[in-house]
């Protein structure tokens, strides 16, 4: 306790203000200040302020800088429930997307399921051997299917027909079971797979296929077998190639002319499509900057396409100069080598226009005076048209109106230039009105 | 001693304690609370210096915002005497940008003089040590008539201000500030005695 300076609470100070204290306790309380000029600074201060404002300033002062403990666990534990439901959203989230698999995965589960209620029949070589061929995975798995299918049908009588050419025993093999009839196989499976049956026999015929594929690689005289097996299986294979170097295209593509069905082909020019039953369709192979090829499918493998290169390829581009053209500095060309320097006149020269005017301006016969004298003032823009015309002389007014008229109805103007440039101008006209008999000369 | 408050919080840890714990995980509900044991004393001296409620709590939490920023500048060894002149340097700044020359000359010495330091508290404070004793007692004599007085009065017979003013008949002011010329004068006393 002697070490420690003894702290003095907000309590005690409420008290020594309130005079809760006694003398004695004051004393004590004013020899502790004595040492702690703080706390008497303090006691200064709140010798201004009433004492029950000071509890409640500081209370409010207190909850307001420092939030209490309670808010701060809350704040932990509402982050934790936070984190809880989104765990659990998860968690909600992924059972439900495990109960919707992708439908390929649950036919062939639903398939492997039935097929294994097939009873167990001991296998025949021929079986065998076609597991013996290397395969796709998938190919595997359909083969799997297959096989017990084909297991089963045995067991059905039905009749196989051999109606192979070539000796070969693979090829035997491949026939037998290219000659199970669909229907046959179908007929057995209705039966079981009442609901996974179009499934199934596209998993038949891929395999067939595939098998169908793989054989043809090794043995050429398949063809034959192929060929039957066309009739069921629609997958297009073929090559690309292009027609000038004989060389392997990439990125053609195949389509089934008419619809958006198709491929495109790989690194080394292959493709593969598959094409709808018994369509007689149409491939259109096309390449950007090679002639697009219209081929009916040749169901073997070995569609070859050649593309020629297109015969609107761009030409070369040939760039040609003709030299630099000289810019015109200055305006107008010039006949003189004088700048341009006139007043404003009108179109075709003053002789013709007074003319014009002597023409027109007639006095009556029987008028008093011998002739009329209209001075008027042009004014003339720019660009040669007369904005205003004024009495000069203060002439009688109709004689001026006509004079007016005759100059509006006159020839155009030119407008003044001054160093080849159009300026406003200040014309005077002199009209003269004249008895007709005589013919006036000009000003 | 009555005046120490009995820990309602079992985890009553020292200031020393505190400051230490804050310093390693810069929680600042430790710091908060650290804070808030001195706050009314801030509070009390923002009082003294800005004479108003409003501007008083604005200090406070500013102080507060101060400390949160310069307690990792500076070595605090004792927090208390350390936020009192953070607190007293924060309000005379306050001031001074308010209006200009008012307060200036109480604020580097005074705080020179109060930083609380253990060489700094005068004998007559201090506990009771028998040969300081006489040598206060001494020198008490030679004091003044009215600081003799209110020294004996406080000191000796443990009274009051306000006793001392009633019987006295002088404002507590007075009382006060005849105790602290008092107390310099026994200082410069007993300084030439040793």
């Amino acid at each position: 306790m002697t070490q420690r300076k003894s702290h003095i609470d907000k309590n005690t100070f409420g008290r020594y203000l309130t005079n809760q204290m006694t003398p004695a306790e004051r004393n004590v309380f004013e020899k502790e200040l004595q040492k702690n000029p703080f706390e008497a600074e303090a006691l200064e201060g709140f010798e201004m302020v009433s004492s029950s404002d000071l509890q409640n300033d500081l209370r409010r002062i207190k909850a307001q800088l420092i939030p209490s403990r309670r808010k701060k666990r809350t704040t932990y534990y509402a982050a934790a429930a936070t984190i809880l439901l989104l765990v659990t959203a998860g968690v909600i989230w992924i059972q439900l997307a495990q109960q919707n698999p992708i439908p390929q995965m649950s036919e062939t589960k639903i398939k492997s399921e039935k097929i294994q209620q097939n009873p167990a029949v001991p296998t025949s070589p021929q079986p065998k051997a076609i597991k013996e061929t290397p395969k796709a995975p998938f190919e595997t798995q359909a083969e799997e299917h297959f096989l017990p299918a084909e297991k089963s049908v045995r067991l059905a009588p039905t009749e196989i027909k051999v109606a192979t050419k070539t000796p070969a025993l693979k090829a035997k093999r491949k026939e037998t079971i290219n000659n199970i009839d669909v229907r046959d196989v179908n007929n057995y499976e209705t039966t079981k797979l009442a609901n996974a049956k179009a499934s199934f026999n596209e998993a038949e015929e891929i395999s067939t296929q595939k098998v169908a594929a793989a054989k043809d690689r090794t043995a050429f005289g398949a063809r034959l077998n192929t060929e039957k097996l066309a009739s069921r299986s629609n997958t297009i294979r073929g090559k690309i190639i292009s027609a000038e170097d004989k060389m392997p295209l990439p990125g053609v593509s195949v389509v089934v002319k008419g619809t958006s069905k198709g491929a495109v082909s790989a690194i080394d020019g292959t493709f593969e499509l598959q094409l709808d039953n018994d369509s007689n369709s149409i491939l259109v192979a096309s390449f950007i900057g090679m002639e697009s090829r219209e081929f009916a499918p040749d169901t073997s493998s070995n569609n070859l396409i050649a593309l020629e290169a297109s015969r609107l390829a761009l030409d070369e581009v040939v760039v040609v100069g003709y030299g630099t053209q000289q810019k015109v500095i200055g305006s107008v060309h010039q006949p003189h080598a004088t700048p341009l320097n006139h007043d404003a006149k009108p179109n075709g020269g003053y002789t013709s226009f007074y003319a014009y005017l002597n023409e027109n301006a007639v006095l009556t016969n029987s008028h008093p005076e011998k002739k009329v004298v209209v001075k008027l003032k042009l004014e003339i823009d720019a660009t040669g048209k007369i904005t205003a015309i004024t009495n000069a002389n203060k002439s009688d007014k109709t004689f001026f109106s006509t004079a007016k008229q005759l100059v509006v109805d006159g020839p155009a103007w030119l407008p003044k230039y001054v160093e080849n440039r159009k300026v406003e101008s200040m014309v005077k006209v002199r009209v003269v009105f004249r008895k007709k008999h005589k013919t006036s000369n000009p000003d | 001693m009555y005046l120490i408050p009995k820990s309602r919080n079992k985890k009553r840890l020292s200031d020393q304690e505190l400051l230490s714990k804050y310093l390693k995980k810069q929680d600042f509900d430790v710091l908060g609370e650290l804070y808030s044991r001195y706050m009314h004393l801030v509070y009390g001296i923002s009082l003294k210096y800005f004479k108003n409620t409003e501007q008083a709590k604005d200090a406070v939490i500013n102080i507060y915002e101060k400390i949160q920023s310069s307690i990792h500048n500076h070595e605090v060894k004792n927090f208390k005497s350390w936020l009192y002149v953070v607190s007293k340097n924060h309000c005379l700044m306050e001031l001074r940008k308010k209006s200009v020359p008012r307060l200036r000359s109480s604020s580097e010495e005074e705080l020179a003089g109060f930083v609380e330091n253990t060489a700094d508290v005068h004998p007559i404070d201090e506990e009771q040590n028998a040969e300081i004793e006489k040598a206060l007692a001494d020198c008490i004599k030679k004091l003044k008539t009215e600081q003799k007085r209110c020294i004996r009065m406080f000191y000796y017979d443990n009274k009051c201000y306000r006793t001392i003013s009633q019987e006295l008949k002088l404002e507590e002011k007075k009382v006060k500030s005849f105790i602290q010329n008092g107390k310099r004068n026994l200082k410069i006393c007993l300084e030439r005695k040793r």
